[in-house]
């Protein structure tokens, strides 16, 4: 279905090429999942075979070809190709081009001087397969991040093309929207049998979906492979951190039948069940013992919210927020959890004063919130967006950083020193003269942290600093989140990732509804499966595979549940030897 | 924020057209052969009249305060100039002057009514027509695809465009940029510096939506199909001629008597 030969790219002002000499051929009906590290060529991928590269990307050069059905995409402009390639973009908002739904699936074929009768009877079918009928009519600044993406798959599916080719499609949705995504493209690979080319960082979720695996890094392809056979290469276990599932898979020697890794929860979970033998787990097991011990909550509270209630217009009869109490303490790392429209943004809002309480009271320090001027605040609470391209306004990353310090009025030597500091610990010092707006997707948003950072902040808000980044940039993330922590700053994060939340946070917060749901320590949130499920919260594998096992305490991370297996492998073996005896 | 609302007023199932035809251009141009307040009042109250017909809800009517304002503003410029008439008051401030004389004040009331007037005419037509049927209406004035297709990127982006800028403003905020203190030199430069990240931010999206929009045939050289394409109804023609109507006998009596 698609071919590469000898297919190259790079741009006319470019050194380095973005897609070195390379030779791939992808088979009718698979569904390939590309993956590998920001940068390193996946989005280029994809632009050479919806004809993107060359034809709209100005200074792009190639040698040799793809072919994607027979048609040499290179020498075809792209909206020629759009009956054989649909595409997806990264961004749900921006790519829908028309007001409603149904002006966006109908578009297209207008474009394509398609008759009437046939885009009502390919409109009937697309509604039915993506099951979008009652969003039909519906404005697209209405529909939540997920819907939004299946209404660009339907767009797509208008057209009845042969491949179709997502590009990070579930990059900024919430768990909710993600699942929507990948529930849709399954759907269409298994029972439709559309070629799909998948391009995403989330290999916890999307791994067990595809049917072959390509790693592409620095303009290559590292790895082609099964997904069940992905990390039996060396090279791919440098570049990509495993799955939980399948790093639990790993450190346990356990194996699929076939010899693979076990990719999902149930597949691990029935090789355990097979090397425990008919033995019944040890339901009920007590992981207390193994569990590290959550810092106490010490200090003074640093920001406390009393009976803080919030509406967006004064007409409206609902509160976004809903009456909220809430202290942080000084030196506490916090998330903050829950769907999109839970008010995880707006409590945060109301606490960097960007909003103001209908009624209630914020304080910093015990001081009304609002008694503080915008500068005098920065001082004690740093709001870090999601979109660091938000914040940058100077042209060099020390200027940017040193931006939020001119405005306090400090000495030249003071702004210097607190520069290099900053850049320094969250390694960016290597480009105090780069522009931000060019730095990768990591870098800017460590750029955006450091400017805050800069201001030093007692509480540092990020509002999902990992979201887009590969696995092995968000464990850099996190772990220069961690280091501002143990460095004595209060961090608050907001974030839809749990595997993060179980992974590093001590105390998490769930919103729903405009509500705190429950405010405690993390292992006694993911001890709310039932609950948790009801408010859209997925669970990371390991805290999944934990209550697979019955156990009654969830392990939190990899480290916590191989600890705990390797307790009850002794319990069992100690139990059969004395049997023996 | 979408301007338009649907609703079951008659001027909601007229065709985009007769809306931009009448609206934004036959009512649209009275005001200008109009020359006493009191004939510009008693449009004014018609055009009121026809506003509140269309029920606007209440975050609607909430637009009338900036525009009332602008409008306020706008025409003290007035004042600053001699516009004749009998003066009341007069102050000299070196090269600038500032007078209030019966013809400044009646300049100024014009202006104002005229405004007033030319906005509910606008809001009277976004708030009755969706984007696609603006767009239909703008086609059949025979106007070229790219502009038609640059209006209904307009209307679908403005509301995002103006989140975005919003975000930018709460993220310089939060680094301790104060929109609201400061003298005006102050504020102004403040103002100034979000355009650096708002036009990185809508280059980015624009990128986007470029790319989409070849992805979606945008370019094609076939003819294009209109899969919505509704057709002038009795109501459309029986508007349009009685907008004609009034436009001619307005002018009419106008040229007659200077009304």
């Amino acid at each position: 279905m698609i071919r590469f030969d000898n297919y190259s790219c790079r741009y006319e002002s470019g050194k380095e090429p973005l897609l070195h000499t390379l030779n791939l051929q992808i088979n009718p009906g698979e569904f390939v999942f590309v993956t590998g590290p920001s940068g390193g060529g996946k989005s280029t991928l994809c632009f050479s075979i919806n004809g993107l590269i060359p034809n709209e990307m100005e200074g792009s050069l190639y040698e040799g070809s793809v072919t994607v059905d027979g048609i040499n995409v290179q020498q075809t402009f792209p909206y020629d190709l759009v009956s054989v390639v649909g595409t997806v973009l990264q961004d749900p908002e921006w790519q829908l081009v028309r007001g409603t739904v149904k002006e966006e699936l109908t578009f297209a074929l207008e474009n394509m001087g398609v008759p009437v009768e046939e885009i009502d009877r390919r409109l009937a079918q697309v509604a039915e397969q993506v099951q979008i009928k009652p969003l039909l009519l519906r404005s697209s600044l209405e529909l939540s991040g997920g819907q939004k993406q299946r209404v660009a798959i339907a767009a797509c599916l208008m057209m009845q093309p042969k491949v179709i080719v997502l590009d990070e499609p579930t990059a900024e949705l919430d768990p909710m929207g993600k699942e929507m995504v990948m529930e849709t493209i399954c759907e269409l690979h298994r029972e439709w049998g559309y070629t799909v080319v998948f391009v995403d960082h989330n290999l916890d979720v999307t791994l067990p979906h595809a049917s072959r695996v390509i790693v592409v890094a620095n303009g290559r392809i590292i790895a082609d492979a099964p997904p069940s056979r992905l990390f039996d290469q060396q090279a791919v276990r440098k570049l990509l951190p495993m799955p939980q599932v399948v790093h639990l898979s790993r450190q346990l020697g356990v194996r699929s039948p076939d010899g693979g890794d076990p990719l999902t929860v149930a597949e691990l979970e029935e090789e355990l069940a097979r090397r425990l033998g008919t033995r019944a787990p040890l339901a009920g097991t007590n992981n207390e013992q193994l569990i590290r011990d959550e810092p106490a909550r010490s200090g003074k509270p640093i920001i406390e919210l009393k009976q803080v209630r919030f509406k967006y217009k004064k007409h409206d009869t609902d509160l976004t927020i809903k009456p909220v109490d809430l202290r942080i303490m000084q030196g506490e790392f916090t998330a903050i959890i829950g769907h999109n429209g839970a008010g995880k943004s707006t409590l945060c809002k109301l606490i960097t004063g960007l909003l103001k309480p209908s009624s209630g009271e914020v304080l910093i320090h015990g001081k009304q919130a609002n008694s503080y001027q915008a500068e005098q605040r920065v001082r004690h609470v740093g709001f870090v967006f999601q979109n660091p391209d938000f914040q940058f306004v100077r042209r060099t990353v020390y200027d940017e950083v040193a931006y939020g310090l001119h405005i306090q009025r400090l000495k030249a030597e003071e702004i210097d020193v607190r520069v290099r500091q900053v850049t320094k610990l969250l390694n960016i010092d290597n480009y105090l003269n780069e522009h931000p707006h060019f730095l990768s997707r990591g870098e800017r948003r460590r750029v955006a942290i450091a400017s805050i950072l800069a201001l030093e902040p007692e509480v540092i808000i990020l509002d999902e600093p990992t979201t887009g980044l590969d696995s092995l940039r968000c464990q850099e993330m996190m772990s220069y989140i961690r280091k501002l922590w143990q460095k004595g700053h209060t961090i608050i994060l907001l974030t839809h990732d749990m595997r993060v939340v179980a992974d590093y946070v001590p105390r998490t917060i769930v919103m729903s509804g405009g509500q705190i749901q429950w405010d405690a320590p993390t292992r006694d949130i993911f001890a709310k499966k039932e609950e948790l499920h009801r408010h859209q919260i997925t669970l990371p594998p390991v805290v999944e595979l934990s209550y697979a096992l019955g156990w009654s305490v969830p392990s939190l991370t990899s480290e916590e549940f191989i600890a705990h297996m390797d307790r009850e492998e002794g319990v069992i073996e100690t139990a059969a030897e004395g049997v023996l005896r | 924020m979408q301007l338009y609302y649907p609703s079951n007023s008659i001027i909601h199932y007229m065709h985009g057209f007769s809306k931009i035809l009448i609206f934004g251009i036959l009512l649209t141009l009275i005001p200008l052969f109009m020359e006493q307040p009191i004939s510009l009042l008693l449009l004014l109250f018609l055009c009121a009249a026809l506003f509140s017909y269309i029920r606007p809800p209440k975050t609607h009517l909430l637009l009338l305060i900036p525009v009332g304002l602008l409008a306020v503003m706008m025409s003290t410029t007035y004042f600053f100039a001699d516009m004749g008439g009998q003066v009341y008051l007069h102050m000299d401030f070196g090269y600038w002057m500032f007078q209030i004389s019966s013809g400044n004040i009646l300049f100024a009331v014009t202006f104002i009514l005229r405004m007033m007037i030319w906005s509910l005419l606008f809001f009277i037509l976004l708030f009755t027509t969706s984007p696609e049927d603006l767009v239909i209406g703008l086609k059949r004035f025979g106007l070229p695809e790219f502009l038609t297709l640059a209006v209904s990127l307009a209307l679908r982006y403005w509301s995002l465009m103006i989140f975005d800028v919003k975000t930018v403003m709460d993220a310089q905020y939060c680094r301790g940029v104060d929109f609201r203190s400061g003298g005006l030199l102050t504020r102004t430069k403040r103002f100034a510096s979000l355009l650096i990240p708002v036009l990185f931010v809508f280059l980015k999206r624009f990128r986007t939506t470029s790319f989409a929009l070849t992805l979606k045939g945008v370019g094609r050289k076939n003819k294009r199909t209109y899969y919505y394409n509704p057709r002038l109804s009795a109501i459309d023609s029986w508007a349009i001629s009685s907008a004609a109507l009034l436009t001619a006998a307005w002018l009419t009596l106008q040229w007659l008597y200077k009304l």
